[in-house]
């Protein structure tokens, strides 16, 4: 068996968790509990003919009081930049956190606008946004609250793994 | 190019504005000047408000300024800001290390508990049932320590290579819990590591109060063993030469691992290996003879303690029956030392002797101490014996059973009876003696015509016998024939006299006196005297008579005025009346 660790990475409540809940649980909840330090989870993906299982790191969401530590990412064979297109400071932050990341280390990374069933609110323009997303492998606009997206993400984010 | 015109213009102008402003404007800016403040004063707020509308200029500008003048407040006052943070900061790191293990010892432990099979179920009811947590009493009842699990994980992705467990119950979540493990690992790399050691920080072991994990880190791997019990320094060192082996061994799988983990299945023996224990066995200590010996000579103690005291009771039953026994009455019975018994009884003098009484019953009487008081007791037995006492010296009477006990049946005179009934009476318990004595037979007293003609013939007899003399030849004392004849009429008639004596209740006796004559010695003459007489009661002796009736007396000479008056070769009698003189003036 094949096993890849992938971490998701964003400022705080920007949905990593929920993320995660609705791609292994399938159920999405409207309370806010933020995660503390790290929480692995495991999913099976079947990648054509062969199943690999995902160990998803969910880390801490960071901000001005919990840096960014690269000893998570350790040994990860992708990770995912979270961010919330309701808040023009979230993708400011993970464009950070992303920037850090690739100081330790150069696995692909997918950039993921989460929220997408809330209107937008943010300032950045259509191109800014488009700019950013080229520098990730690839860009998601998902939903942990209606499941929009969340598969296709993951899946795109195993086959990632898979491609060294 | 400005010509000449424009220039003279420019000066006028100048000229103009120099006498309106003033010179350098100081009429109009002294004129601001004093209202300065308070133009600005009322529109600043309002100025930014709408200018910060137009666009992020006005921030642009700003942050640069703040974000200096906090810089430098902090700098300079860095001890004071340290101060306000700390709390806040400490208390975050401590709150999400706390979360941070909890949740993955949670893990661990289900992880553990669904690894223990049906055994685990038992202990598991037992250990609810002693109050502990089950891992304490797995530990103290069975291992000084027990290694349950043990992981083996890759360092940096925190992925579980392999995993052995006892009784071959692998758990799905192992590789989760690996992951976290890691994710800890890390985190106490970061949040604990000592700034001038640059050696890393590494978590060594975990401790609940139902397991411990024990963490051996390696370059690329981390073996983890959860351990329940006290695990000694030797798991440790186990655990780390695994390690070191497991690194040799698979170094090549080691550098090209990329997260397939087939190639560490065959891990499993050395793993396997670190599922140490050791049995909780209990040090056989020495036999405790001395205590053995003390609590052997106490439960003898006790076995012949309860068996004497069974014995005690038994015989106290047995005495305690000695009160249906007539005449006598058990006061109290009670246990005198460890084998006798103390018996203390009210005892009437005419009842069956105590010590008789056990011997029938077969008791020893030296294990019985009698202490024994008179009564006198009215029970009917009792009464019956003094009556049979007292009927005894009446010859003529008996006691024959009845339908009330017992009769007396006889015949007595009115006096003998008066007698009898009046002892009766006397008897303790007698209450009627009058019934008792009811059935015998009267003796009617002889009337006073025949009382009269008795004692006449009593006296002609007497008379008789008192005139009856034995002669003998002198100096002997040998009866001749006419001796015999006369003795044997003497005879007769001495049986006739006592026969009416006797209903006449008279006492009476026959004196037989031997007499001699003078010729020879004094003292041979009182000896032949009495050898005559004694020759003559041996004879009416063996003619039947009652010898209690006879005395024979020597007289020694007697001198009678007869022919020769030689005195008398002879035997006198006389009938003599004993009876006392009350008794004859009770006779009627
Ligand atoms: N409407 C909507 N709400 C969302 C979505 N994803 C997350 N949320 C909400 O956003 C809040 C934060 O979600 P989390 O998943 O806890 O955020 P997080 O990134 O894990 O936060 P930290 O662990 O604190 O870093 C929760 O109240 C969620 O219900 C979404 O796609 N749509
Ligand atoms: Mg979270």
């Amino acid at each position: 068996m094949i096993q890849k660790k992938i971490c998701l990475l964003g400022a705080s409540a920007v949905g990593k968790t929920s993320l995660i809940k609705q791609y292994i649980e399938g159920v999405f909840s409207d309370k806010y509990l933020t995660t503390l330090g790290v929480k692995v989870d495991k999913k099976q993906v079947q990648l054509g003919p062969r199943e690999i299982q995902l160990m998803v790191w969910d880390i801490e969401g960071i901000d001005r009081y919990c840096g960014f530590q690269p000893k998570y990412l350790r040994g990860a064979s992708a990770f995912i930049i979270v961010v919330d297109h309701t808040r023009s400071q979230s993708l400011q932050e993970g464009m950070e956190i992303f920037q850090l990341a690739q100081e330790t280390t150069n696995i692909p990374a997918v950039l993921v606008i989460n929220k997408t069933d809330l209107p937008e609110q943010w300032h950045w323009t259509e191109h800014e946004v488009e700019t950013r997303s080229h520098m990730f492998a690839d860009c998601f606009r998902t939903s942990a609250k209606t499941g929009e997206q969340v598969d296709a993400m993951f899946q795109a984010v195993a086959r990632l793994c898979m491609a060294d | 190019m400005k010509s000449a015109r424009d220039l003279d213009d420019e000066e006028q102008l100048r000229a103009v504005r120099n006498i309106v402003l003033g010179q350098e404007r100081e009429h109009v800016l002294s004129a601001i000047e004093s209202h300065a403040r308070d133009i600005v004063g009322a529109v600043v707020v309002e100025a930014l408000h709408d200018r910060q509308k137009q666009n992020d200029d006005l921030s642009t500008v700003f942050v640069p300024l703040v974000e200096k003048s906090v810089e430098k407040s902090v700098t300079r006052h860095s001890d004071q800001f340290i101060g306000y943070f700390y709390p806040v900061v400490g208390k975050l790191v401590r709150k999400s290390v706390a979360a941070f293990l909890s949740d993955v010892l949670e893990k661990t432990n289900t992880l553990l508990e669904n690894s223990l099979s049906v055994k685990g179920l038992v202990w598991r009811i037992k250990a609810r049932q002693a109050g502990v947590s089950f891992s304490q009493y797995v530990a103290a009842q069975t291992f000084a320590y027990q290694v349950e699990q043990v992981f083996l994980i890759d360092a940096n992705t925190g992925i579980l290579l392999n995993s052995v467990a006892r009784e071959n119950h692998s758990h799905a979540d192992a590789d989760m819990v690996s992951g976290m493990l890691t994710a800890i690992n890390d985190f106490v790399g970061d949040s604990f590591a000592h700034t001038n050691n640059q050696e890393e920080q590494q978590l060594a072991s975990v401790k609940t109060d139902d397991f411990t994990l024990l963490l051996q880190r390696g370059p690329s791997l981390v073996l983890v063993a959860a351990v329940t019990g006290q695990a000694p320094a030797q798991v440790s060192q186990h655990l780390q030469i695994t390690t070191e082996n497991i690194h040799r061994l698979y170094a090549r799988e080691i550098e090209h691992f990329n997260g397939d983990t087939s190639p560490f299945e065959r891990t499993t023996s050395e793993l396997r290996e670190c599922l140490v224990e050791q049995l909780n066995t209990p040090d056989k200590k020495r036999r405790p003879w001395f205590a053995i010996i003390v609590l052997g000579a106490i439960v003898l103690a006790f076995i012949f303690w309860l068996y004497h005291t069974f014995e005690q009771s038994q015989l106290k039953q047995q005495l305690a029956m000695l009160d249906s026994s007539p005449g006598i009455l058990v006061r109290s019975v009670t246990a005198e030392g460890l084998t006798d018994v103390s018996l203390q009884v009210l005892r009437d003098p005419d009842s069956q002797p105590v010590s008789d009484w056990l011997a029938q019953q077969g008791i020893r009487d030296d294990r019985v101490l009698v202490e024994e008081k008179p009564y006198l007791s009215l029970e009917r037995p009792l009464v019956e014996r003094r009556i049979a006492r007292v009927v005894a010296r009446y010859p003529a009477i008996s006691l024959t059973p009845g339908p009330a006990g017992f009769n007396l049946e006889g015949q007595l005179n009115r006096t003998q009876l008066q007698r009898l009934t009046n002892e009766l009476a006397a008897i303790p318990g007698v209450s009627d003696a009058a019934a008792l004595t009811a059935r015998l037979d009267l003796i009617q007293a002889p009337t006073p015509d025949r009382q009269q003609s008795l004692k006449a013939m009593f006296d002609f007899h007497a008379a008789k016998i008192d005139a009856t003399q034995i002669e003998f030849d002198a100096g002997n004392s040998d009866l001749s024939e006419r001796a015999v004849s006369r003795l044997t009429t003497l005879n007769q008639q001495l049986d006739t006299a006592v026969r009416l004596a006797r209903q006449l209740q008279l006492s009476v006796g026959l004196m037989i006196m031997g007499a001699s004559d003078a010729s020879g010695s004094t003292s041979f003459n009182q000896q032949l005297s009495q050898a005559r007489a004694q020759a003559v009661r041996d004879f009416l002796v063996s003619q039947g008579a009652d010898p209690d009736y006879l005395n024979a007396v020597g007289l020694g000479v007697v001198e009678i005025d007869a022919i020769d008056g030689v005195g008398a070769r002879k035997v006198m009698f006389n009938l003599m009346d004993f009876t006392p003189e009350a008794r004859k003036e009770e006779r009627p």
